[in-house]
Order: C-alpha cells, then structure tokens, then sequence
C-alpha cells in the first residue's frame, strides 16, 4: 500500500474549506483503512461506554484503548514503518482525509491537532505513544499505561531528545513506571516527568543504552533517585 | 552527544591525536541471498565530521525494503594514554568503546558497545563496528558517533581524584560521521512546480518552530516554476553553477529565508547556536552565519555577504 501524503499547505487549505465540521473524502482506496479505523473506534467507544460527544472534554482512557487499535491496524500493513510513522504528512493525510471525523470528536477544530504541530498531530501522537511504550502485546502494554494520564503522553511522546528516541529504553522507563502502586506514585507528584527529564540531563554524561548495569538498572536509578530524595526529605 | 561542561578530564582533539586513532575505510553491504557489498564514497573526510555515501552497484537498494549493513575496523594505537593521572581514567579502570547511531528523521537512535581495554590491553586497540539496520528503519542520514566511556570504575589513587570513576561515563568522541542514505547529501530544498499564472520563483517558509523544525521541504524550500516563460533561463543548458539567475534566485531566496527567521522570537539562539536541534532550520542558519562567514548586521550587509559568498564558492 503506498500511503498518500498531505503538505502543511494543501493540509491549511483543506482545513479552511470545512464548515464547521470537517469533510471525508471518499477514496476508494482508502475506504478500507478508514472502516478498520472507524470500527475501532465505535469498538473502543462502546468498550469504555462512552459517546462521542464526550471525547471532547478529554479522555485518557479514549487515547489509549484507540492508539492501541490503530498502532495495530497501521502496523499490519508491511509498508507503515517507522520511516512513514515520521512522516508528518502522512498523518496529515490520515487526519484530514481518512478519519477528520474522529479527530474533530476528540480534538474539535484545533488545527495543531490536525495538522499544523507536528509533535502534537493527535494521531501521530497517540501512534508513537504506544510505539515507545509497546510490551510486546496489547494486553501487557495496556497493563503497564492503564493509570497513565494524557499528560505522561506529551512527556514520552515530546521529549524525543535532539538526536531522536531510544525505544528499548522508553518501554523500560514505562513498563517501570507502570510497575509502581498507586500509592508510589501518589506519594511522588509528577514522577514521571521528573524521571523524563532527569533522562534527559543524565544521557548527556552517560549513554543509557551502554550502562554497565544494563538498562534495567539504568531506569531503577532514575526513579530511586526520586524515591530516596523523598526518604531523605522525610528523616531530616 | 550534546557539550555539556564536564567537571572531569575528557578527551579532547590533543589527547586524541595523542592515542593514535586510525579509522578505518567504511564497508555497506545488505542482504538478498548473499551479502551485496556497495561502494564507498568518500565526500568530505576533512572536516571533524566526515561526510560519506555508498552506492550500490547493482542499484538495487532502498532503504524501505532492504537492511544496511555498516561494517568498519579501525585501531586505537596508544590507549596507555588515558589511564593515570595525566589521562582520563584511574590506571587500573577498563575503558570501553562504543558507537552511538541515530537517524534524526526518522527519530530513531542506539548504541552499541564496541570493544573494552585496559592499561594493559596490547596496543593497539582493534575495533570493530558491525552494525545492521533491518529495512524501513533509515531514513536521509545516518549519523555515527564513536565514543569512549568507563565500563568498570578503578581504584583511584591520591593523584586520581580529579579523573572521572563512573561507571557508563562518557568520557569524549574520537570520531564523527555522516552517512548520507538518500539524497545528494546537501540539503538545500530545491522544488520545481508548474503553475502558469505564477512567478518565475518563490520562496516557502512554513515553519512553526526555528529550533526544531528540518531544513527540508516540509518547512521551507524554494520552488522554482516550469511553466514560466523564462523557465529555460533559470539553467541555461549549462551547469548550474554558471547560471547567473540562479544564482541570483538562491541569493535572494537565503536573504529573504533569513529576514524572515530574523522575525522570530528565536532568533537570538539562532545566532549564538543555543538549543539548536541537529538539521533544524535555525542550525542551517547558524551554520551560514558562523562558516560562511555571512554578515546579518543589517540588509545591505546580508546581501552583499550572501552573493559574494555564493559567487566565490559555487
């Protein structure tokens, strides 16, 4: 399948063309994509038993039952790798032509959603999201994000670091972020955006991916530098 | 690897002149039935970062369906410099190389470790680089970065204390590389369109954001019409380089791409190179401004660098 793609301007034209509520466009060669993409998303609705007129007001729930149905649908076709998962205009086109519907439920008119910022292209999003937290299954992935927020996907999905993202790392920072009870996060406001950026600060002097220790140990320290500065607060 | 200030001795141009690196010639293949090896070419290994492509013979590959592999032995001829007090690493530490790859458009990036050795190792250091990339996860470049970091910690000794003791820290880059995998390798985004009711030229500036957003076709590029009546002028039939009107277009196109990055909010980092991200607009810029030497005091100076830039070097 050749996935059609859309330029930021032709994407700002079409978008201003909508009155209100966006248009799909009927190509037959997209038609099925979009009745596996729109399936999934009533599947992914009924399943949370919520409307659409909800989606609105923000739903993390919503992002990421339906990122993990599209990561699937996308990845079933040979030709979607991570060279077109970071082409922008791909998800362009998906956005505006394919499913513009879907997006104006979750989204409305916003056109950063749409189009226009590329880190913040919902669907983009919601597909690297899972991309960089992804266990091998649905269920373990959804195991391990299932108390996540939408903000812990801006801080995984936006912080790709200059040179790009380390997966094998990003799904071990997840998977031991999911680990944690709910009263380990509770007890430490914001961890993971505090393990993401001292990440971020701590791979400039060393290369997680060749920690002596391995990885594993690598993310561990991260977060047990947060749980033992809290100790040390908490006996002084 | 970003230049953070370390507190630590690290290996700096010196210490690696000192140690002797010798690189070796970079080998492509990829994988059909039997292993198809590719051509080097070697585009500019002058700089501190060397610029190479490869081609395939049989002009069978693409990165979307076939893998990459990168294959390369080059030696460290006198390692016992960086053990010790005058070196980086306590004397009795083992020291490790490795090789950090990315491929920024498609935000992707690893590392491999290479080879460990110690003060006692027998010079020289062999190191062998073997990677390979499965299709459809490459896309324009391929940036490699070998480094040297301490795979286990020593005891350091009184004169020791200021060396750098942990373990994974990263302790300097001997060698640099950019790979170019599509492309002609320079980057400028030239597009031809075709549309009669336009002008013979125009340029594109459709970013969002200066710091971040590619020097690519996406954000900006200069289009240049077809169906123009003078369209034929643009190359006269000749090289490019001896066209005066293009020339001219680029020079014009340049000035008006920076005027406009000049507006944004961001152009002071521009400037001073803060907080660029790698092959993003404002690190083209900054790279026109600090190398080429292109002066963006005012207008007048700005155009009169440009063309006199572009006319001395194209």
């Amino acid at each position: 399948m050749k996935w059609e793609e859309l330029s930021k301007q032709k994407a700002e034209f079409i978008m201003s063309g909508w009155n209100g509520f966006p248009k799909v466009n009927e190509k037959s060669n997209d038609l099925n994509l979009r009745s596996e993409l729109m399936a999934a998303f009533e599947d992914t609705l009924s399943f949370l038993e919520i409307n659409k007129e909800d989606l609105i007001k923000g739903n993390y729930r919503f992002d990421m039952e339906y990122g993990l149905k599209v990561y699937q649908i996308f990845n079933q076709y040979p030709s979607f790798n991570v060279r077109t998962a970071s082409n922008n205009n791909v998800w362009r086109y998906l956005s505006l032509e394919v499913i513009p519907d879907i997006v104006y439920y979750r989204w409305g008119m916003r056109e950063g959603r749409f189009w226009k910022d590329p880190r913040r292209i919902w669907l983009k999003a919601i597909w690297w999201y899972i991309h960089l937290s992804w266990q091998g299954s649905e269920e373990a992935t959804r195991e391990v994000l299932k108390s996540n927020t939408t903000d812990d996907i801006v801080q995984l999905v936006e912080r790709a670091g200059s040179l790009g993202y380390r997966v094998t790392l990003t799904r071990e920072i997840i998977r031991h972020y999911g680990s944690l009870t709910k009263e380990q996060k509770g007890r430490n406001n914001q961890i993971f955006r505090k393990v993401m950026k001292l990440n971020t600060a701590r791979a400039k002097t060393v290369e997680p991916d060749l920690h002596p220790g391995g990885q594993q140990s690598y993310v561990k320290e991260l977060f047990d530098y947060f749980e033992n500065a809290r100790e040390e607060v908490k006996s002084s | 690897m970003s230049q953070a200030i370390a507190l630590y001795p690290t290996i700096d141009e010196q210490l690696t002149t000192k140690l002797g690196f010798e690189p070796g010639p970079f080998k492509f293949s990829y994988t059909t039935d039997v292993v198809q090896d590719m051509e080097t070419q070697y585009l500019d290994v002058n700089s501190s970062v060397s610029l190479i492509k490869f081609e395939d013979p049989g002009y069978q590959w693409d990165p979307d369906n076939k893998n990459l592999i990168v294959r390369r032995t080059s030696y460290i001829s006198n390692p016992a410099f960086l053990f010790g007090q005058y070196g980086v690493v306590p004397k009795d530490a083992e020291l490790a190389v490795g090789v950090l790859w990315s491929s920024k458009s498609v935000n992707m990036r690893g590392a491999q470790k290479l080879t460990t050795f110690n003060a006692a190792s027998a010079s020289p250091v062999q190191i062998d680089l073997d990677l390979d990339f499965s299709p459809g996860n490459l896309k324009h470049e391929l940036y490699l970065e070998m480094i040297v970091y301490i795979s286990k910690p020593g005891n350091a000794g009184d004169n020791e204390t200021h060396l750098g003791n942990q373990p994974g820290l990263i302790l300097g880059t001997i060698d640099t590389t950019r790979i170019v995998l599509e492309g002609n390798g320079s980057v400028f985004p030239i597009v031809e369109v075709a549309e009669e009711t336009m002008p013979l030229w125009w340029v594109v500036c459709a970013w969002t954001d200066i710091l971040e957003d590619g020097f690519d076709e996406e954000n900006v590029k200069i289009c240049i019409n077809t169906a123009h009546k003078n369209f034929d002028q643009v190359y006269s039939g000749k090289k490019i380089q001896d066209s005066p009107l293009f020339l001219e277009i680029m020079a014009s196109s340049l000035q008006t791409i920076i005027h406009k990055a000049q507006e944004s909010g961001s152009w002071q980092n521009v400037k001073s190179g803060d907080d660029l991200v790698p092959g993003s607009i404002g690190a083209a810029i900054h790279y026109f401004i600090t190398t080429f030497g292109w002066d963006v005091s005012s207008p007048e100076s700005l155009s009169f660098s440009i063309r006199q830039y572009l006319e001395d070097h194209m």
